[in-house]
């Protein structure tokens, strides 16, 4: 079944430019002393390093028949103190015999992931990440214990990627409660995880995801030279990542996608994508990605084909009325009325008299008052919401319209690409079409409806230039791969679905066995 | 130099965008005025002409693949004479183009708004022939993928729709054996479909030049098939005289046309959807004439050449001062009888014939 397939040379936009030598990084200070085996000299070096910190704890004791001096040092904020006490401490406490070195004493102690260090510079990596750092007089070296504890929330619903009938489980934000639900979805050996250490202040874990034997070899490795290749103080969010990796950094559309949703991270990386965890983030970021990627939602693949086929052509539709409404209608009325029915013609032609403003005007303000609104309703307080209804539904819909100064059709026009925004299921991908459309009501005001399809073909002719990791951007459709159509426009039913999308360049396209189509056995 | 590279499906489809995109609308009224009734004859004749042509241009682009026409002449008749033809083919690109744009604008400018001045047609398909050709042959190829099929859908079957309107009788007598009258019918279309002599600049950016040939006959082939599909429904329609004296008979027809009495006046769509395929022909011819005009200097990059294009395309668009003037002087006259057959015919048939003289020595 498997069919290894010659590689391709990966075509990307991406050209990273090289970093002078003069700005190399935001390093902090670097020293690396040989861990001493007096530990008040090592704690010492610890407290100048963290310039005395609050939460930097020491802890003396006296240990062995030897009463040998140790100490513990450790971060009070994220420590688990009940745990240390009872299994560092006590088992300590109660040794009979001196060991003969660290990865002796190491052994007795209950914590798998314990590990020696020797440099101050480990022990200050180590404390910073939430691990117990363990001196003992004589011992040229430390011990590192894991005992991180920090508040983290319990998995839940994802707010903003509903479905209707599918899992409830979300991610949140630590890395490896996250890859614990994805290895839950994906019980196969093949799943690799590499973890990189990004930010030089934040020092975040990354976690670059795909499965072998699926995922291109090529755009792994690119993705992995391009995460290597970041170079910056923090690293707080997974959009973060993605403006340092994605291909067209000035494009308008994401060339990248990024969920909350294990499901649709697991069946991303099962069609050969890549994803990307950051600790810290409740996101995952899935490259290469194509526009179409946006019209699809989790809920496709749930609900009988028939519906989810009509769901998407209304995505794709409100995609275009988001786009285009506003400045087809600003075209109609100012350049081309004659296109128009005449008793439509008559209702805009008596709306236009009584308004002051030209219908482009008219259309900018209303345009700007929904996008205030929004934004107004995002930010305010949840006990003005009543207050936010009056004003937005009575003040600025009626008496707008009441008092002559909008036509009651732009008000219509406005509410319905609102609407249209808001049935994209992606939201990155729905606010940039918001953008968008002003410059296009800008063309059309001032030529119509050939400086609406001049504006539609220069973003048209951009987006089609696009690449993310190689793959572009309107795949399937631009360039046409017909046999992935399956699942472009209609969804076909899964026993109809034998491939992995093609242009993905999986290396392994076979998803699905033939002939599988239910059915009563055929008589002989 | 690195090109790009374009699979033969996308090289056919450009084919069919390029070679029907100006004709499809202006071509029919001119075959029906000379050859009548025998349209058909003259289309087939005209494309059986563009074929012995598209043979010779095959040939010559096979002896020489992955090599562009301007960088095999400058091998053949050495770098001054293959300069100078590289010359010859930037400029025949970019007046082809010019007279393209300058088609378009005026019929914009007639038939969707009359009050807007000419040049700012001229000015904004010009930045976007530029900007494409800017981003390269690739993104201007897939945008054909995704413009070319909607296209010819709605045009079919707007046309469709139109049949019910037509009589039999109005394309009767099927023959009419006027032998002046069809080969005068017959060279419009041939001339119109020569501009596939951009295929040898085009050659080099397939991806497997051993289907050069099938994809280009299968591009020529399908348009001149719907170019006497669209010419024997206006005939059918309209009738021989009607057809004839029409300037655009694709926008009479569709002014006429009506779906469920609320769908009316078509033409804004039609032109709508011719727009945007001249707009991908104009990017594409943008794109050569930068190309040939940077293999004939040996430049690495063809994007130095696009500045200029921006400069002299607006200015060529706006010399004709009239529809009239445009198509009986600049196209009739310089396009089709003078720079068409120069570099579809003359230049590449004495190529070939160097070639074939420089192999036998």
């Amino acid at each position: 079944m498997t069919k290894i397939r010659k590689p391709r040379p990966l075509v990307t936009t991406d050209q990273p430019n090289s970093v002078p030598a003069g700005r190399q990084s935001p390093q902090p200070d670097t020293v690396n002393w040989q861990a001493p085996a007096d530990p008040e000299q090592t704690i010492a070096q610890i407290q100048s390093l963290f310039g005395n910190s609050a939460d930097l704890q020491v802890h003396r004791f006296q240990v062995f028949p030897e009463r040998i001096s140790c100490a513990l040092v450790y971060l009070r904020s994220f420590v688990d103190l009940k745990e240390l006490n009872q299994t560092v401490l006590n088992p300590l406490l109660q040794q009979a015999a001196m060991p003969k070195d660290m990865a002796d004493l190491a052994r007795s102690l209950p914590h798998a992931g314990t590990k020696e260090g020797i440099t101050i510079q480990d022990a200050a990596q180590a404390l910073t990440s939430g691990e117990v750092v363990f001196l003992v007089s004589g011992f040229a070296s430390a011990l590192f214990i894991p005992l991180k504890k920090y508040e983290q929330r319990s998995v839940t619903e994802p707010e903003n990627e509903k479905v209707v009938r599918g899992p409830r489980d979300g991610f949140i934000e630590s890395l490896w409660t996250n890859v614990g639900i994805l290895r839950q979805r994906i019980k196969d050996p093949r799943l690799r995880l590499e973890v990189f250490t990004l930010g030089t202040r934040t020092s975040v874990e990354v976690c670059l995801i795909h499965l072998e034997g699926i995922a291109n070899r090529q755009i792994v490795e690119e993705v992995r030279a391009r995460l290597q290749r970041i170079n910056v103080d923090r690293l707080l969010a997974v959009s973060s990542i993605a403006e340092f990796i994605a291909d067209s950094p000035w494009s308008p559309l994401p060339t990248y996608q990024a969920s909350e949703r294990p499901d649709r991270l697991t069946s991303a990386l099962l069609d050969g994508r890549i994803g990307i965890l950051l600790d810290g983030t409740p996101l995952a970021l899935i490259v290469p990605t194509v526009f179409w990627d946006f019209l699809k939602s989790p809920d496709d693949y749930i609900e009988n084909p028939y519906f989810s086929s009509f769901i998407r052509m209304i995505r794709l539709t409100s995609h275009l009325i988001t786009l285009l409404v506003p400045g087809a209608y600003v075209a109609l009325t100012t350049f081309h009325l004659e296109v128009l029915p005449q008793s439509l013609a008559v209702i805009i032609a008596g709306a236009r008299t009584r308004t002051p403003f030209p219908t482009a005007v008219e259309m900018f303000l209303m345009e700007l008052t929904i996008e205030l609104l929004r934004e107004a309703g995002l930010r305010m307080p949840g006990v003005f919401g009543q207050t936010m209804s009056i004003v937005g539904a009575l003040v600025i819909g009626e008496a707008a319209v009441t008092a002559g100064l909008i036509e009651p059709i732009i008000v219509v026009l406005v509410a319905l690409t609102t609407l249209a925004s808001f049935v994209v299921p992606s939201y990155p991908a729905a606010i940039s079409i918001r953008l968008l459309r002003f410059p296009l009501i800008l063309f059309s005001a001032s030529m119509g409806f050939f400086g609406l399809f001049l504006g539609a073909m220069f973003y048209l002719m951009y987006l089609v230039s696009l690449r993310s990791f190689g793959v572009p951007y309107f795949a399937p459709l631009a360039p046409l791969f017909l046999k992935d159509m399956g699942d472009m426009f209609i969804r076909l039913p899964w026993w109809q679905q034998f491939r992995r999308p093609t242009y993905y360049r999986p290396q392994d396209d076979s998803r699905a066995g033939p002939n599988q189509k239910p059915g009563p056995d055929k008589e002989p | 130099m690195n090109v790009a590279k374009i699979s033969s499906r996308q090289f056919t489809w450009l084919t069919i965008s390029i070679t029907l995109a100006t004709p499809v609308l202006i071509l029919p009224e001119m075959i029906i005025y000379y050859a009548r009734q025998n349209a058909w004859l003259a289309l087939l004749l005209g494309t059986l002409a563009t074929l012995a042509g598209v043979m010779l241009n095959l040939a010559l682009a096979r002896k020489f693949p992955g090599q562009s026409i301007v960088q095999y002449a400058q091998i053949l008749l050495g770098p001054w004479l293959g300069k100078l033809i590289g010359m010859l083919y930037a400029l025949a690109f970019l007046y082809l183009t010019g007279v393209c744009l300058n088609i378009i604008a005026q019929i914009i400018e007639i038939s969707l708004l009359p009050e807007t001045p000419l040049w700012t047609f001229i000015l904004g398909l010009s930045l976007f022939a530029v900007y494409s050709a800017w981003l390269g042959i690739e993104p201007i190829a897939r945008a054909n993928d995704l413009l070319l099929p909607p296209n010819l859908l709605i045009a079919g079957s707007i046309l469709l729709l139109a049949l019910p309107h037509g009589k039999l009788y109005q394309g009767l007598p099927v023959t009419q054996l006027n032998l002046t009258a069809i080969l005068k019918g017959a060279f419009p279309p041939a001339a119109c479909l020569s501009e596939i002599f951009f295929i040898l600049m085009l050659a080099p950016s397939l991806n497997k030049p051993e289907e050069l040939k099938s994809a280009t006959l299968k591009g020529l082939l399908f348009s001149s098939f719907f170019l006497t599909f669209v010419t024997q429904a206006f005939l059918f329609v309209l009738g021989v005289y009607r057809a004839s004296i029409y300037l655009f008979p694709a926008l009479r027809l569709s002014e006429e046309l009506m779906f469920l009495d609320i769908f009316e006046r078509f033409e804004s769509l039609i032109l709508t959807l011719w727009i945007l395929l001249n707009a991908l022909k104009l990017s594409v011819f943008t794109y050569l004439y930068a190309l040939t005009a940077a293999q004939t200097f040996n430049r690495k990059s063809y994007k130095g050449f696009l500045l200029p294009a921006l400069l002299f395309l607006p200015v060529l668009a706006l010399i004709p001062r009239n529809l009239a003037e445009i198509l009986q002087v600049w196209l009739n006259t310089i396009s089709f009888k003078l720079v068409l057959p120069a570099v579809f015919l003359f230049l590449p048939g004495l190529l070939l014939m160097i070639a074939k003289v420089k192999h036998h020595v």
